[in-house]
């Protein structure tokens, strides 16, 4: 970020101030200065910025493999849920498996092993059509807890769990949970707190972060 | 009234005006430029301003991003070995308006007639809806009108030279081709797979000639303009809830309870012996 906003600076500069840094190319009298210049040196151009170039091609374009998570075990909760990819409601938001005891993953979420961004799986803490589920217990979550999410093409990534939080939907961090920059994570996220009867939601969201464990682990 | 009206807005504006200044003098945001080369067969050199800025620059190649204040740039294209901005001129020079915290592509093309021009595309940063992705096309091709299919499909319709239109979808990668405007073959371009991803800009270019055969694709993707989902609706009936009080009550129940009873024995006496005085 400062690397680049200091190359956009120096960049500036010299565009800005041409003269100053160097790099005129205006044909008046001191051009033929800069020319008798030239001639004693070799080179008779000016150093031009360093500015990064791709191939536009469209083969140029690599869209990572995603890999869906299909499988999340939490040992020392006892959770060991199928999952499946979801994406969104009609009012926008995560849509999740009719069945608490099934987990989703949010399909546009960073898949398992992405290089960036939180891997978002989330699961009903309650529903109408099998009662309580598993993700009830994510309340227990303590930091230190090991998680192990299974991929779809047979491959498994442990995480470590790094924070609990149970924040009122309102505020729930949602840009947070689903950010798809920065270090990878594992979002969990359920609901929790106190239930409103009359809208049929709970007022929180429990959620749970954690980091992936340093690949030297992931030999077997 | 009316005067009154206006005299309200005119406050209005005033007031908005002076709200606005100062927030965006203080938060001048650089412009981001790219360029793109898409006239083929000829390496070009970019001067901004007067100075060389992108030397021995080739077709189907995406420099940048510049960042840089905004302000209005001279830019002209020229031969490679060219010695200067004026000298064996190419495009231009042109001049390329940078707002506040704009991203643009400037791109170096063909016009319909196959004469070497500039445009400058103002790229669309807003954030995309949940879920969605988006796809610019631009025409910058020396060919006529054309549309774009999405396999056999007509998703963008008599496109021109220098136009560019803007889709939102859902994530996906559609097999893009271009024909010639109101016909469904032969493809021009294509197919060729186009990715659409969440929270991102996938901007593709139709240039070069149909005329000399050189028409290709160039692509620019510009990330980070997603939205997270609204919320995590994860729970229905307020079982796990009532579960987890009846638990609680289940220790400090039986306390409760007792204390309650014993209120209540309190008060009845209390009532008791209030009812015996009157």
């Amino acid at each position: 970020m400062t690397g680049r906003a200091g190359l956009g600076a120096a960049l500036a500069l010299c565009l800005v101030l041409p003269v100053l840094a160097g790099c005129s190319a205006s044909p008046a009298p001191p051009a033929s200065t800069a020319r008798s210049t030239a001639s004693a040196t070799p080179a008779p151009r000016v150093t031009v910025p360093d500015i990064p170039r791709v191939d536009a091609s469209l083969g140029s374009l690599t869209v990572a493999a995603v890999v869906a998570p299909v499988r999340i075990r939490f040992d020392r909760l006892g959770i060991d849920m199928r999952v499946t990819a979801e994406g969104l409601d009609a009012k926008g938001a995560m849509a999740l498996p009719a069945n608490a005891a099934e987990a989703g993953w949010y399909r546009y979420s960073p898949g398992l092993a992405a290089p960036e961004g939180a891997t978002v799986i989330a699961a009903h803490i309650d529903s109408r059509h099998d009662g309580i589920g598993p993700f009830s217990k994510l309340k227990n979550a303590t930091a230190g807890d090991t998680i192990t999410v299974y991929g779809a093409d047979g491959s498994a990534v442990d995480y470590t769990v790094r924070e609990l939080r149970q924040v009122g939907k309102i505020d729930a961090p949602m840009a947070d949970v689903f950010e798809t920059t920065g270090a990878p994570k594992l979002s969990l996220v359920t609901c929790g707190g106190v239930f409103n009867s009359k809208t049929g939601h709970y007022l929180d969201n429990v959620i749970v972060t954690a980091t992936p464990v340093a690949a030297a682990t992931a030999g077997n | 009234m009316k005067t009154r009206i206006m005299a309200g807005s005119v406050a209005g504006a005033f007031l908005l005006a002076a709200l606005a200044i100062p927030v965006s003098a203080s938060a001048a945001t650089n412009a981001q430029l790219s360029v793109l080369h898409g006239v083929p067969g000829v390496t070009v050199d970019v001067w901004v301003n007067g100075a060389l800025t992108l030397n021995d620059f080739k077709p189907g190649t995406l420099a940048g991003p510049l960042s840089l204040p905004p302000a209005t740039y001279s830019v002209a294209i020229t031969a490679s070995d060219a010695t200067s901005a004026t000298d064996k001129v190419v495009i231009g020079p042109v001049d390329l308006s940078l707002a506040d915290g704009g991203n643009y592509t400037a791109v170096a093309h063909l016009d319909p007639a196959g004469k070497p021009t500039a445009t400058l595309f103002t790229n669309d940063i807003s954030k995309t809806t949940p879920g969605q992705g988006r796809l610019t096309v631009r025409h910058v091709a020396a060919a006529p009108p054309v549309d774009v299919l999405a396999g056999t499909s007509p998703v963008i319709k008599g496109l021109t030279n220098p136009k560019e239109q803007i889709l939102n979808l859902a994530p996906a990668t559609i097999s893009a081709s271009v024909v010639a405007a109101g016909t469904p073959t032969p493809a021009l371009i294509g197919p060729a797979d186009v990715p659409v991803v969440e929270g991102q800009n996938t901007i593709v270019y139709a240039y070069g000639s149909l005329a000399d055969k050189s028409l290709a694709v160039a692509v620019q993707t510009i990330t980070g303009l997603h939205t997270p989902p609204a919320g995590v609706p994860g729970g229905q009936t307020g079982a796990a809830a009532r579960a987890e009080s009846a638990q609680t009550l289940s220790t400090i129940g039986f306390g409760a309870f007792g204390l309650l009873l014993a209120a209540a024995a309190v008060l009845v006496v209390a009532r008791r012996k209030a009812g015996s005085r009157a």
